[in-house]
């Protein structure tokens, strides 16, 4: 235990004997599932109804059991696969001397606070290509409070790609090819398949990007000139073959307030000349293509109106303060109508670095 | 849909619910808000129990529940909030020498560390939680996390120094 945590359990030491009425919570819980599954069983025959027409006016013969692309996945289909600790070693060590210039052995494991492969320690690690490992140079210290480098594990057809881009050859957000090439590139995982969702670059070229894979998986990935990278895949569906968004069992549409957490938070804030820069990326789940989400300071001050494309949406504006560090969200659906309006999220202080990929 | 064992949410309760209420208080500051934030995010696991039993992702979601009560909490009283925030906060700081005195300066100076990046430090350094459990908490990247974290470390760091302790400072942080 270290010195914050002993400080932080003595900090939250109770001052007093509380417990809850469990019997009381017990009953209130019976009154909200039977609340939600009214709302649900309304929401969903309006729903069935209409995804049924649609699916057997539009849907090939082939598609329409659902099995078709679980059988044969796409060069955009999200697969995962696991490999051998040793090859996750040996993969992360050409790639990280490759992104670093570096000449080491990295390895995953630790043995008395000292950097030792995982396949002598038998520690378990993750072994998903696309997923990232922390890997420390073989037989340096491994200081327990210090996070090692992080390595995103790459596939071995990717293994003779692996660069950083020049300045020059920076994606701009729009070109979505370029970012999904450079994505692929800078991590050594293959995301050119996938479609971007969104893209957001600082002012110092710093860029963010979510991709989606056609079978309905989310990634994000951060790429800058001359330098590593790092990508974060989400293992959890966003939707399934058919398109359709995967929301819990209790979710009552893009009105239900439960919907507006941010799921995939990329974004970057820094003082400009004094001035606040924020760029963000946000992907809400489930949300249509084509609502329009304007962005404003608390006061009701309009800094941007993006249109959503598969729940996910960019924003970028250079303001001259951010009071509170608080943004408003004000959700419209394609006829103008609101939806929903609120605080997503608090955005990134000033000054903070872009390469930390800030919320 | 599954049958709902009570008697087995009501154990979960009784085992999780003081914890989820000292996590609360140290993102929030206030053991009111936390109890008021705890007792939702146990009704929350309530509503989603039946899927939650038969996994082993319980406490990952209570957590996560906690989180998300505590952002609608704040969401909703964000005005009151602005108000509260621009009356000076009452001097905490002690002379240092005591844990009192410790434990009052900790938690002003969480105060001044962005909510998120707060929330990342309590899960990491209270809750213990790991990289992938704090980000699955906190429904973020786990290069997020990584970054919140630090940034949350340094400006914890800084405000410790700023409110005259950079022993205490040097004492919890310096080995992080």
């Amino acid at each position: 235990m270290n010195d914050l945590n002993k400080l932080l359990e003595q900090a939250a030491a109770p001052e007093d004997v509380w417990a809850l009425d469990r019997q009381a919570l017990v009953a209130e819980g019976h009154k909200r599932v039977a609340r939600r599954r009214w709302v649900n069983a309304i929401a969903g025959a309006a729903a069935v109804a209409v995804i049924a027409t649609l699916a057997a006016a539009f849907l090939p013969p082939g598609r329409q059991e659902g099995r078709e692309i679980a059988d044969q996945p796409s060069a955009g289909d999200y697969v995962q696969v696991r490999i051998p600790v040793s090859e996750v070693e040996r993969r992360c060590t050409i790639a990280m001397n490759m992104l670093l210039g570096s000449d080491a052995t990295w390895v995953a494991g630790t043995r008395d606070r000292r950097a030792v492969s995982a396949t002598e320690t038998g520690e378990a690690i993750e072994t998903r290509e696309g997923f990232q490992i922390g890997v420390r140079p073989e037989g340096s210290r491994a200081r327990s409070m210090v996070d090692p480098e992080m390595c995103a594990i790459p596939q071995e057809a990717m293994l003779g790609e692996i660069a950083f881009p020049s300045k020059a050859e920076m994606p701009r957000p729009e070109d979505h090819e370029g970012v999904a090439q450079w994505c692929s590139r800078s991590n050594g995982y293959d995301l050119r398949g996938w479609s971007i969702l969104a893209a957001v670059q600082d002012s110092d070229g710093w860029l963010d990007a979510v991709a989606i894979s056609d079978n309905g998986y989310v990634a994000s990935c951060e790429i800058v000139d001359g330098g590593p990278a790092s990508l974060d895949i989400e293992s959890k569906r966003f939707r399934d073959e058919g398109g359709q968004p995967i929301v819990p069992d209790d979710d009552t549409g893009p009105t239900d307030p439960d919907r507006y957490q941010v799921l995939y938070p990329t974004s970057a804030g820094r003082g400009q000349d004094g001035r606040v820069e924020v760029g963000a990326i946000d992907v809400i789940r489930g949300l249509p293509d084509e609502y329009r989400i304007t962005v404003s300071l608390p006061d009701g001050t309009p800094l941007a109106t993006v249109t959503t494309h598969s729940g996910g949406f960019a924003y970028s504006f250079v303001v001259d303060d951010l009071p509170g560090n608080e943004l408003d969200f004000e959700v419209v659906d394609p006829d103008g109508e609101l939806v929903w309006e609120g605080q997503l999220s608090s955005p990134p202080r000033p000054g903070f670095q872009a390469d930390l990929g800030e919320l | 849909m599954a049958a709902r064992d009570d008697g087995r949410y009501v154990e979960f309760v009784a085992a999780s619910q003081e914890r989820l209420r000292r996590t609360a208080y140290l993102m929030c500051g206030d053991w009111s808000t936390a109890a008021d934030v705890t007792q939702e995010a146990l009704l929350r696991v309530y509503v989603a129990w039946p899927r939650l039993e038969t996994g082993d992702g319980l406490p990952t979601y209570a957590r996560r529940a906690l989180v998300s009560a505590l952002i609608d909490h704040q969401r909703k009283n964000a005005s009151r909030r602005k108000r509260e925030d621009r009356v000076r906060l009452p001097d905490l700081v002690g002379d240092g020498t005591t844990d009192r005195a410790d434990r009052a300066v900790l938690m002003q100076a969480l105060r001044a560390v962005p909510p998120r990046q707060r929330a990342c430090i309590v899960l990491r350094y209270f809750e213990d939680l790991c990289v992938a459990d704090t980000a699955a908490a906190l429904r973020c990247s786990e290069g997020t996390v990584k970054s919140q974290t630090s940034s949350g470390i340094s400006a914890l760091r800084r405000e410790l120094e700023r409110l005259g302790l950079p022993d205490l400072a040097t004492a919890t942080l310096g080995g992080i």
